[in-house]
């Protein structure tokens, strides 16, 4: 009886200990690498070598972004969707990628919120870190129709600095493209990317880049020049809505691949 | 049959022996080094601090390997008022990091042990537990990293980690500190570091009229409101570099101090042309007394600052994109602009922290 209960014992340690030190067989990977370049020009900062549109060298100096509400719809059309988000810092090599735990199926398309949307643009939404922290946006930017104590306008989208030539003559000028909840508009928006082929996840892992073109942002439709609204955009609505605009063309997948 | 059996059960048994006592030992920590034998000490027991970040501010990242107890950061706090760290045993740690001037230096240079000269002024120490990296050109990547390298500057304590360690093993009562904060009484610089950067870590500022502000707990008066209002809007534009609870961003600007600069700050350490003139954004919690300002200590007052800030700006090659007003030298503030301001700035005074008795000597 002894005997039998020890057998018992141990298959059950033996057991849990196997289970716990297992991963989960029916999950695979998806590795997105957050990538950048400027039209057809890999991104090197501080190099003043891009030609904006509107006909300014410039160079870029930082840039860091909040992109949230991750999705993976199948061929099916159903979706998997991830809570929170990820800051993107150029200066932060940790990161630059985002590992994506997927259930099995056969995905045609990656989805995300550019930015925060105004539901979500709340201080709780990522987590309490010095670096979501330097995103902040500030209370005097925020909804004003909410009063100050109340007041929470979250985050940042994405600040994007650089200097440029402002007129190719050697007066160099500052520009800042910092996005987000002006007074307490909702200027986040939802970028849906398909596959080049169909995912298909079967304890596997793919990976792929997600590359954010940064001449985008100041063109197509729109033509955006710095000089037009200055350094500090972040009060301008109207910079905002050009930016807004531009962004659906800003992100593409590249390189797909099974590893 | 009987010998699968009985294979079985040895198999079993081995892999449950394991269980219980090959995994439970691999998670248990190391057994702590017993004191010398010279020595007679009660048994290794430290008492861990369950730290509890204040309202508000981001999570604090403390070594797995430095985890904070009672006896390390008592043992700190001997260590920072002990001159016994520098070469000729007359300058400690807060002989340049004064409690009145909320830790940091008020000259403008700090005096090394022989009467040398630094070159830049010496940082304050405001919550350093949240800071990746520390000195104005970031050079040291933990507060531990920190805390050794004063010890050896030439300009400042002067001394040899090895001649200081030889000094404290010579104490029975750091002998005792030691092993009663890390189970052993074999001192190593390593060890020093750790607990002063255990005691710094319990440097925290958050009990200034700015904090009971966000927490709902008073208002500010309309010049106090108006300077906030500056400060964090696009106006002052402050917030991008010191912004968050900390008031920092703890990252690299050059913030237009110089159009040459002679101090090169960050450049020295990544040696790239362009980080030339970048320096470490200091926390600006306390700033009404830790003057003088700036990495050099170039201005004297709060209102010196204001009005570089104001039209004192210059233009460089690194100039920061967030210096958005250097084509016109600055924000050009109104008279009452600055004294919203100031008065902003000195809800920043935390006297809680200066004046708190666990920061003080023994």
């Amino acid at each position: 009886m002894i005997r039998r209960n020890i057998y018992s014992l141990s298959v059950a340690l033996i057991l849990l200990s196997l289970y716990s030190c297992h991963k989960d067989p029916q999950k695979g990977h998806l590795i997105v690498h957050m990538t950048q370049k400027v039209g057809d020009k890999a991104l090197e900062l501080n190099k003043m070598v891009y030609q904006s549109p509107a006909g300014h060298p410039y160079q870029v100096s930082k840039l860091k972004y909040i992109l949230t509400e991750f999705e993976l719809a199948d061929k099916d059309g159903n979706t998997v969707k991830y809570e929170g988000g990820h800051l993107t810092d150029l200066t932060d090599s940790t990161s630059m990628a985002i590992d994506f735990e997927v259930p099995p199926g056969e995905y045609t398309q990656f989805s995300f919120t550019y930015g925060l949307s105004k539901a979500n643009n709340v201080k709780s939404y990522l987590p309490n870190t010095q670096a979501y922290q330097n995103m902040y946006w500030p209370k005097t930017l925020g909804d004003t129709s909410v009063p100050s104590a109340q007041r929470d306008p979250g985050f940042h989208y994405m600040q994007y600095e650089g200097r440029y030539d402002s007129l190719g003559s050697g007066v160099i000028k500052v520009f800042n493209l910092h996005t987000g909840p002006t007074y307490g508009a909702d200027n986040s928006f939802v970028v849906h990317l398909p596959f080049s082929q169909n995912v298909t996840i079967d304890n596997n892992t793919w990976e792929v880049n997600l590359v954010m073109d940064l001449q985008e942002w100041l063109q197509n439709p729109n033509l955006f020049d710095y000089e037009t609204f200055g350094p500090a955009i972040m009060p301008q609505q109207a910079a905002q809505d050009l930016l807004k605009a531009n962004g659906q063309t800003v992100y593409s997948l590249d390189q797909l691949s099974e590893k | 049959m009987q010998l699968v059996k009985s294979a079985l059960h040895i198999i079993l048994l081995t892999g449950t022996v394991w269980l219980l006592f090959g995994t439970s030992f691999s998670c248990r920590d190391p057994k702590p080094m017993p004191p010398d034998d010279k020595d007679s000490f009660p048994a290794f027991d430290p008492t861990y601090i369950d730290f509890k970040v204040p309202e508000g501010f981001p999570l604090m990242e403390i070594p797995e390997d430095n985890a904070l107890t009672e006896e390390g950061i008592a043992l700190g706090r001997k260590l920072f008022y002990d001159p016994i760290l520098s070469g000729d045993s007359t300058l400690s740690c807060a002989g340049c990091h004064k409690s009145r001037a909320a830790f940091s230096d008020d000259r403008r240079f700090s005096f090394g042990i022989d009467g040398s000269i630094g070159t830049r002024q010496a940082m304050q120490i405001i919550n350093p537990g949240w800071m990746p990296k520390l000195f104005w050109d970031g050079r040291a990547k933990s507060v531990e990293d920190q805390a050794l390298a004063p010890v050896e500057n030439p300009v400042e304590m002067k001394a040899h980690w090895p001649m200081v360690v030889d000094r404290l093993k010579a104490s029975k009562e750091y002998r005792l500190l030691f092993h009663q904060a890390f189970g052993t009484a074999d001192i190593t610089k390593e060890l020093a570091v750790k607990a002063i950067a255990q005691f710094e870590r319990t440097f925290l500022s958050y009990r200034s009229k700015f904090d009971r502000e966000r927490l709902g707990k008073v208002f500010y008066d309309v010049e106090e409101q108006d300077g906030y209002d500056m400060f964090f809007s696009e106006r002052g534009d402050c917030f991008h570099c010191h912004g968050g609870v900390l008031l920092t961003d703890n990252a690299f600007h050059n913030n237009g101090l110089d159009t040459i600069p002679e101090d090169t700050g960050l450049e020295e350490v990544t040696h790239s042309e362009f980080d030339r003139g970048k320096f470490k954004t200091p926390t600006l919690r306390n700033i009404e007394l830790t003057a003088p300002y700036m990495h050099d200590g170039r201005f004297r007052t709060l209102e010196e600052v204001i009005d570089f800030y104001s039209e004192g700006l210059q233009p460089s090659k690194t100039i920061d994109p967030l210096m958005k007003a250097i084509r016109n030298r600055g924000k050009h503030f109104t008279p009452y602009e600055k004294k919203a301001l100031l008065a902003f700035l000195k809800t920043l005074t935390d006297t809680a922290f200066v004046n708190n008795p666990a920061l003080q000597p023994l």
